[in-house]
């Protein structure tokens, strides 16, 4: 009886959890986050992901005042080191934007209860018990061995990864989008790849990769189908290699991608082969308390319909899913710091399949322990000329420059500990004879601008 | 005769009881009083019976009745919200109170793991405390003979006053993260080095610490710690500062020379860690980082040949080890075992052969020290183009197969932000299964950034951040020296 009782003792107190099993004492739960929130005042941010299109529009672009926040929330269940339950999520809100709604990016008008919580990321992570096999099954981040220039977003998919001594590798599939009322998995997009990279000795490394992007006749699905279908059906193989490698001070990270395959034009259904690439070269050197940084990004275009000989990358609902992250851009490129606000001149590296030519170059520095700063500037071309070119309404012709602009950035921040930033940006670009007379009435477009203070705080 | 026999034998019982138990503080527990929560009164009885047996060990003998008991130990359970807390107070007969603490859990699958935590921590206030009981003896496994200190043995001891600063820094100003003994004067006076987040300053400790040198690096340049080690042989330590300027460790190697700081060399791509193992010898140790690892190669010795500096004896490593995180020390036969600390922190006793023999599951070490290198391989999930990398604390392994380690209590996993509020030093032994606790420090309400043990005195001497730095503030730190013996 007496222990009967003590049975029933433990039970209420302890719960019947723990009674049930002793891991589920042993999970560790960890959360991170992040709160950035961006003050603009700008000709050239609106408040969308998007690429910078003056054609057809006034000349004098409106100064838009607005503030702009994203919370972002990540919560990790941590069984042990062998099983893991990752998650991330975004809020994402305009300041003013709407209320009482289901809508991404809104939530800032007065009342505010909006349903706005977005999932990027919810996997499970776990490693294999033989062969040191690491595996991440779910809708999970992912970016290529490239600068991210292929793809570099979130994708639904299993990715398993292993290391045998200096040689690392991963073999993944993604389904990036499947049919929306035709049978489940007959018309999907996927995405296959493979990833090794090579420790030839502390300063060197070396890699190689296939990547599969496999788009049948995708006539239906959610992002794609459209009307029209914003993009041809491809199955597109990408080679690449890459190397990274310091000398001295100096850290280099050169790549090369080489594209094949088959594309099938919109509209008029007419196949082609691929035959693009794309390549790049980083460089980044400490200088007394600073680094100094360059760029340089060329990736293939195509003058006729079809791009068949364009740098094909993955594109979603928003365009390409690449982010600017070597060359610190805000204009040219797209912020790598871009929330609801994403806008940029070359959007994505295909830029309707008129290539990129691109350089840069920056200094960041660090004045005191609490005071930090950088500048860049960047210099982009079209790589071809093609129909997606806009036309000079003063000439009724195009341009025959394919020259976009120089962008001029700098910033200045104030760290009020490692966590908590405060950060002015500013960014101009003077644009090319591209958009000569492409404004309404045959004008040239005022050059653009953006301002922003922002605010950070990362946990 | 044989009248007398039974009761001979009763006797003699009644003395290797008494002689057995002679030593131990006897301990009565009470039922404890309940509050929220259903079936109070089996509560209150399962309450006394797990804080019982829990606070029962070599020290505490707990006894059935308060008659026979020298403290008189007392709690109250309170159940509100879904969150608990346990509260105990221990009391001598005469009413005196000499140990009081308190644990609480976000919900009642922490109660179990709460209770131990209780008991261990009246188990320490208790045994530093006496009670009327009579006087710990020393244990074999933790005495010292003189000679046993320079053969690496750590003089700990169960006394009245363990745990209790012997001598304490005035309030220094700023948040240092690193502290490494130089050298004794002829006076007596013990020279420090301090690391902050971008300097080092030398302090000589009398009856303060008083400054007497100071280097300042550039903004860039983080300091990730400082160590001191003899190579050139001279009798005076140099100091190895590891330094990461945000791309690549460009640490520095310091002198003293009189009153003054010397830099001896600069520019060295290593990290820098003294670490004690199984002989007992503190030994300065090395590793590299690369371009995708943080911790790239094997850890090994430093040495000093010919004005270069050369590592040597790489040491084989189970995996996940790196420079900051680990230590070795040899069971009972002999055979050598591997200590690491987890990225949670849980304590890890590991095989040559690889196989973890052993986890803790409480959490020990812990540093809010971090460094962060540019990845943008993760930006997508990582919120920045950083990876944060947290170092540890020191593992220190005295030659009779002791291990002292400092727990810093707080919160580890709410984001990258780590804040720990609490910190006690702890010695554990192997006992063939498992790490046992065999000595531990009063709690003390400070983040323990860093420490070392001082074999020639057998003094702990500890940095505690006392006042984090803020927005406009610099913060505060202080250095305490604790006997440990």
């Amino acid at each position: 009886m007496r222990g009967f009782r003590s049975a029933a003792a433990i039970a209420a107190a302890c719960g019947l959890a723990v009674l049930a099993s002793t891991p589920v004492m042993a999970m560790e739960n960890e959360f991170h986050g992040a709160y950035r929130m961006k003050a603009f005042a700008t000709n050239f941010d609106d408040g969308t992901v998007s690429q910078y299109d003056p054609a057809g529009e006034e000349k004098s672009a409106p100064t838009n005042n607005y503030v702009e926040q994203r919370v972002r929330l990540k919560y990790t269940a941590k069984l042990n080191d062998d099983f893991k339950l990752k998650t991330d999520f975004k809020i994402d809100s305009r300041w003013g934007s709407g209320a009482y709604d289901t809508k991404r990016k809104q939530g800032g008008e007065i009342g505010s209860d909006t349903v706005n919580l977005e999932t990027r990321a919810a996997y499970f992570d776990f490693n294999l018990p033989v062969g040191g096999v690491n595996m991440k099954v779910g809708i999970q981040p992912w970016s290529d061995a490239y600068d991210g220039i292929f793809v570099d977003t979130q994708m639904a998919g299993a990715l398993a990864s292993t290391s045998a001594g200096d040689l690392a590798l991963s073999l993944g599939w993604f389904r990036l989008d499947d049919a929306a009322s035709t049978a489940f998995g007959h018309d999907p997009r996927d995405l296959f790849v493979l990833d090794g990279s090579y420790t030839v000795n502390k300063e060197l490394n070396v890699g190689a990769s296939y990547y599969l992007l496999r788009d049948q006749i995708t006539r239906d699905t959610k992002y794609l189908a459209g009307d029209p279908r914003t993009i041809p059906t491809e199955t597109v193989h990408t080679l690449g290699v890459n190397s990274t490698a310091k000398l001295g001070v100096t850290t280099l990270n050169g790549y090369f991608l080489y594209q094949f395959g088959d594309l099938t034009e919109l509209g008029s259904g007419k196949e082609h082969n691929i035959s693009a690439f794309a390549g790049g070269l980083n460089a980044r050197a400490k200088l007394n308390s600073g680094t100094i940084k360059g760029s340089f990004l060329y990736a293939s275009g195509d003058k006729d319909s079809g791009g068949s000989k364009a740098f094909r990358d993955v594109q979603d609902l928003d365009g390409g899913t690449e982010s600017d992250y070597s060359s610190d851009m805000r204009m040219l490129r797209k912020d790598q710091f871009a929330g609801a606000s994403g806008k940029a001149i070359i959007a994505s590296i295909n830029n309707r399949d008129q290539g990129v030519i691109f350089a840069s170059a920056g200094y960041d520095t660090t004045l005191s322990d609490k005071v930090f700063a950088g500048a860049n500037v960047g210099f982009a071309l079209v790589a071809e000329e093609n129909a997606n070119k806009p036309v000079n309404l003063s000439t009724g012709t195009r341009n025959s420059s394919n020259y976009l602009g120089t962008e001029l950035n700098a910033a200045i921040g104030y760290k009020f500990n490692p966590n908590v930033t405060a950060t002015l940006r500013g960014a101009y670009t003077v644009l090319g004879d591209y958009y000569k007379g492409v404004a309404a009435g045959g004008e040239t477009p005022n050059n653009p601008y953006s301002t922003s203070l922002m605010l950070v705080y990362t946990f | 005769m044989k009248k007398l026999i039974i009761p001979i034998i009763l006797l003699l019982f009644t003395l290797l009881a008494a002689i057995s138990h002679a030593g131990q503080i006897r301990a009565y527990v009470a039922e404890f009083k309940v509050s929220g929560g259903e079936q109070p009164a089996d509560t209150a009885q399962l309450l006394k019976e797990l804080l019982s047996s829990r606070l029962s060990g070599d020290s505490i003998l707990v006894v059935d009745s308060a008659s026979e008991a020298d403290i008189l130990v007392s709690g109250r359970y309170t159940l509100a919200g879904g969150q608990f807390s346990l509260d105990s107070v221990a009391r001598e007969k005469g009413g005196k109170v000499i140990a009081r603490d308190f644990v609480e859990g976000e919900n009642q699958g922490e109660l179990l793991r709460g209770v131990g935590r209780l008991a261990a921590r009246l188990a320490a206030q208790i045994t530093a405390n006496g009670g009327n009981g009579p006087v710990l003896p020393k244990t074999a496994d933790r005495q010292a003979s003189p000679g046993s200190r320079e053969s690496g043995a750590l003089p700990l001891e169960s006394t009245a006053t363990q745990g209790v600063p012997g001598w304490r820094s005035q309030r220094l100003s700023g948040n240092y993260r690193g502290i490494a003994r130089v050298s004794r004067l002829p006076g007596g006076e013990r020279e420090l080095i301090l690391a902050g987040s971008h300097g080092i300053k030398l302090f000589r400790q009398g009856k303060e610490l008083r400054q007497v040198a100071e280097v300042s690096f550039r903004p860039d340049e983080d300091v990730l710690g400082v160590e001191s080690a003899d190579l050139d042989g001279d009798g005076r330590p140099e100091a190895y500062v590891t330094i990461f300027n945000g791309d690549a460790l460009v640490s520095q190697v310091w002198g003293v020379k009189g009153d003054s700081l010397v830099r001896l060399a600069e520019r060295l791509p290593y990290y820098f860690r003294t670490i004690a193992m199984e002989d007992g010898s503190e030994r300065l140790h090395a590793q590299e980082m690369s371009l995708k690892s943080d911790f790239f190669g094997g850890v090994r010795e430093v040495s000093l040949n010919n004005g270069s500096y050369v590592l040597t004896n790489t040491l084989k490593l189970p995996k996940g080890a790196n420079i900051y995180n680990f230590s070795r020390f040899r069971d009972s036969e002999g055979r050598l075992l591997f200590l690491l600390l987890d990225e949670d922190g849980h304590l890890r006793v590991i095989g040559e052969d690889g196989n973890e023999l052993w986890q803790s599951r409480e959490r020990y070490g812990g540093s809010e020290l971090f460094f962060k290198r540019v990845d943008l391989s993760d930006t997508k999930f990582g919120s920045d183009q950083f990876r944060w990398i947290f170092l540890q604390q020191r593992i220190f392994v005295s030659g009779d197969g002791t291990i002292l380690i400092p727990q810093n209590s707080g919160a580890w996993n709410t984001g990258r932000s780590r804040s720990f509020d609490s910190n006690r030093m702890i010695a554990l032994r192997w006992n063939g299964s498992a790490l046992e606790k065999s000595w531990q420090s009063k709690e003390r309400d400070n983040y323990l950034a860093d420490y070392f043990y001082d074999r020639t005195s057998g003094e702990m001497v500890t940095l505690e951040i006392v006042k984090r730095e803020g927005m406009f503030d610099k913060g505060a730190s202080v250095v305490s020296v604790t006997r440990a013996h």
